[in-house]
């Protein structure tokens, strides 16, 4: 009766612990699984019970690290040990794990402990600030995405130039930065520049450097970011807009490996993969005679097309997903998904500003949104609006959505009549204060916007 | 006429699928004529880069892989190669083979998946069997 009472005791405690804890015997067969663990693994406590601890967190320390196998086999505790195991989505989740050895009154080893801490979120503000994309962050199972992936593994072994195309917002840059993080210069450096931002004179001194007195206020030697990229990877982003004659000097770098610093008589050898980017179809610039078409031909050797998000519409849902992870860690929240009629919007939604524009709308969404789920009422007013246009402008509409514009447009006045006073406007439009609440939310109509 | 020649690739950890493909130590490659295994090659993996493990398999010419735990992308990565996949299996390699063989081996039917298992499989009876 009290060992129960105290197994009900432990239970209780090991189920409110934010903490993975699990407990194994001699066999590695799971013998315990607290709630954290189930969440964090994915896998509910009923089905991890009785398996092997490696069929259920699948980690990179199974095999040759084992951190269980070690207190096991030595007694000693590990404390804070790194590892990665996957969760039951496939997802790669780091953990922190600790192990001890569980014994019996007689002190004989019954098996073992491990408790574990998710640092997803901590992994994910470490990646925000050090930009170490890969290919995970690449988020997509359209046709286009699947043949970027499929080139992927080749890309990244080789030291090759490629040319990423795309429309502002496609996602170029994590893409560059996914290419240098898989390749054997992941650890040097990655230096953006776009080509598009300064005059062509800045530019060259920039990309090439100057040696001291090439210019007046040349006081020092200032390297370029082609010596800064050494050993790494040289993003040129918008290289569309690269000026003439910095074309055929980057030509020379491509074809020769080598330039010279504005004012400099040294030559100096470049070490650097060259990534570009460009946001139109410059094939087409080639053919009217606005990009060297010998340069196109060295920055295209790889060439890899992003689609619009307009034409991967697929990949919605699992975008949404992916920044609501980024967003729930960098902003410390705990939302869980969007509402069925957001996620209608975003599909029907015209995404001019692509996947930048669909993240920019769930920021915009995170800074409003204080419960589980983002609603309409917590997106931008337009964006909200013009769905309800598009839905009357649709020809199977019908007259519904132009009447439910006309009531939106009423509760607006009679908000704005009312000062933003819920209880007043619904008076003036012969409702009740629910039922105004109700369509107020239906509409995304936030009150406090019509206080004064 | 020729016979029909497929590459098996199954990541081992002992005389088991290895839990974790990415972290897999041998990759164990099976070449099967009209679904007999003829040879079998084993490969040491140092590496822990995904990238370099499905270039392995390219490279090899694998046509199917049957693995343990599998990140979604790398999933992918490698379904793009045109590999086929059978992954989040458990159990004995060469029973996972065999059932593979018979046609009877489906994905996600190891313990971290246990509902399709009941939906669709017969490979819980492989490893219930074993142990």
């Amino acid at each position: 009766m009290q060992a129960d009472k105290s197994s009900r005791f432990l239970d209780t405690i090991l189920n409110s612990v934010a903490d993975g804890v699990f407990t194994v015997d001699k066999n590695w067969r799971i013998t315990s699984f607290n709630r954290a663990a189930e969440r964090i693994t994915g896998v509910s406590a009923e089905r991890a019970l009785g398996q092997r601890c490696s069929d259920v967190f699948h980690a990179d320390i199974c095999e040759r690290n084992c951190a269980l196998r070690h207190t096991i086999r030595t007694g000693e505790k590990v404390i804070d040990t790194p590892a990665r195991i996957l969760n039951e989505r496939g997802r790669a989740v780091p953990i922190s794990l600790s192990t001890a050895v569980l014994r019996d009154p007689e002190g004989n080893a019954l098996g073992a402990v491990e408790t574990f801490r998710d640092l997803s979120m901590l992994e994910e503000l470490r990646r925000e600030i050090r930009g170490s994309y890969t290919f995970e962050d690449i988020v997509g199972k359209s046709p286009a995405i699947r043949k970027v992936f499929a080139l992927l593994p080749d890309i990244a072994e080789s030291d090759t130039t490629v040319l990423i195309e795309g429309s502002s917002g496609t996602g170029k840059e994590l893409l560059a930065r996914a290419v240098h993080n898989l390749s054997h210069r992941r650890a040097g450096p990655f230096v953006a520049v776009n080509c598009g931002a300064l005059p062509a004179t800045l530019f060259e001194s920039e990309l090439f450097g100057y040696v001291r007195g090439a210019f007046t206020d040349a006081k020092r030697d200032k390297p370029g970011r082609l010596a800064l990229a050494e050993g790494g990877t040289l993003f040129l982003d918008e290289v569309n807009e690269l000026p003439t004659q910095t074309q055929v000097k980057l030509l020379r770098v491509l074809q020769e490996r080598e330039y010279e610093p504005l004012g400099g008589v040294r030559t100096l050898r470049v070490n650097a993969r060259i990534v570009a980017a460009t946001n139109c179809h410059l094939a087409e610039w080639v053919s009217q005679g606005r990009f060297r078409d010998d340069l196109y031909f060295r920055l295209a050797v790889v060439r890899l097309t992003l689609p619009s998000l307009n034409e991967r519409r697929e990949d919605i849902p699992l975008l949404v997903e992916h920044f609501i992870r980024r967003f729930n860690a960098k902003r410390g929240k705990k939302i869980s998904g969007v509402a069925p009629e957001v996620m209608e919007l975003f599909m029907r939604h015209v995404f001019r500003g692509n996947i930048r524009e669909l993240e920019n709308l769930l920021e915009y969404a995170f800074v409003l949104c204080h419960e589980p789920i983002i609603g309409l009422e917590h997106l931008p007013e337009d964006v909200v609006r013009e769905r309800i246009r598009n839905l009357a402008e649709s020809p199977d509409s019908g007259h519904a959505p132009l009447l439910e514009l006309a009531e939106a447009d009423a509760i607006r006045a009679a908000l704005a009549g009312a000062k933003g006073q819920v209880q007043k406007a619904a008076a003036a439009l012969h409702v009740s204060r629910t039922t105004l609440w109700r369509k107020m939310k239906r509409y995304a109509i936030a009150p406090r916007q019509y206080r004064v | 006429m020729r016979p029909n020649r497929e590459k098996i690739a199954i990541p081992r950890f002992g005389e088991d699928v290895a839990p974790c493909f990415g972290a897999s130590a041998t990759i164990a490659i099976f070449i099967t004529e009209d679904g007999e295994i003829v040879d079998q090659v084993d490969f040491t993996l140092h590496s822990q880069r995904a990238l370099d493990r499905i270039r392995l398999l390219r490279d090899q010419e694998v046509d199917t892989l049957i693995c343990g735990g599998l990140q979604e992308r790398v999933e992918e990565m490698i379904a793009a190669a045109g590999i086929r996949v059978f992954s989040w299996v458990a159990g004995n390699a060469e029973e996972l083979l065999a059932a593979y063989l018979r046609g009877q081996l489906h994905s996600r039917s190891g313990p971290s998946h246990p509902r399709e298992q009941q939906d669709r499989g017969d490979l819980s009876t492989v490893k219930d069997q074993k142990r």
